[in-house]
């Protein structure tokens, strides 16, 4: 995995296939226009945090902390911000909770971008949270 | 309460609690605490201070604990669970709780269906 000072690892948790992201970009847009939104993006939730410089290692355990904190998984898959953003996603800071991310995916969720996120979290490094 | 029978009153508790499938990625806006469930995903009425079985499914087992209803939102089709996420655990297929003491093991079994609180059926089995 190569990672650039201050770029973000992102994880999601399993599961991330192209079923269960569309499903999640459902209830995501449905959960903000509850909270009074008027026209939310496609997006899903993730975690992510910035790499300091150091070790690669300590920031991948940074980030399984920041998750645990809040959630429990079986599973995680690790993407960089970079791998996302070639992919044409973006990542906007949406705390709290704290560095807690919108994975946009665009206004609209083309079935292409959804497969295509399927693919980046499938491809990528996974580690067991649990 | 002897511990070996409280925790297989819970289980037993948990067996007649409606089962609702979580996502751990899903973070309510609402509450950041909460997590969000469609309820196309329940398949059954849930009412606000219920409380549920929270599940994710797993090939290798059933990663399971239990949530309150803490919120519904008809207009959006939307429940919000307080999830105790810090106790999910894989969930045993056969719901036995079994306590080693002395030298001998305890097996408690809970009913299969349509067990309450109150009718929990404890078969003790006692192996040398």
């Amino acid at each position: 995995m190569n990672l650039a000072d201050g770029e973000l690892l992102v994880g999601r948790a399993w599961r991330w296939d192209a079923e269960t992201i569309e499903k999640d970009i459902d209830i995501d847009r449905r959960d903000k226009i509850s909270d009074g939104e008027s026209d939310p993006p496609a997006a899903i939730s993730v975690f992510a945090v910035p790499h300091d410089g150091g070790e690669i290692s300590k920031t991948v355990e940074r980030l399984k902390t920041t998750i645990t904190q809040h959630r429990r998984a079986r599973w995680l898959s690790l993407v960089t911000e970079r791998e996302l953003s070639d992919q044409g996603f973006t990542l906007v800071l949406a705390e709290p909770p704290p560095d807690h991310h919108d994975l946009v995916l665009g206004q609209v969720a083309s079935q292409g971008a959804i497969v295509s996120l399927e693919n980046v979290f499938n491809e990528r490094e996974r580690v067991r949270l649990q | 309460m002897n511990p070996a029978l409280t925790s297989s009153v819970r289980m037993g508790r948990q067996r007649s609690m409606k089962r609702v499938t979580v996502n751990p990625n899903r973070v309510s806006r609402k509450n950041p605490a909460w997590t969000v469930v469609g309820f196309e995903e329940v398949g059954e009425q849930l009412t606000v201070g219920e409380r549920v079985v929270a599940v994710q499914p797993d090939p290798d087992g059933n990663f399971v604990t239990t949530a309150q209803v803490e919120r519904l939102d008809a207009d959006n089709h939307l429940a919000f669970l307080s999830v105790d996420w810090a106790s999910f655990a894989v969930e045993s297929p056969r719901y036995e709780h079994s306590v080693a003491r002395a030298g001998r093991v305890r097996f408690f079994t809970p009913p299969r269906s349509g067990g309450t609180q109150d009718n929990v059926r404890l078969v003790p089995r006692f192996v040398a």
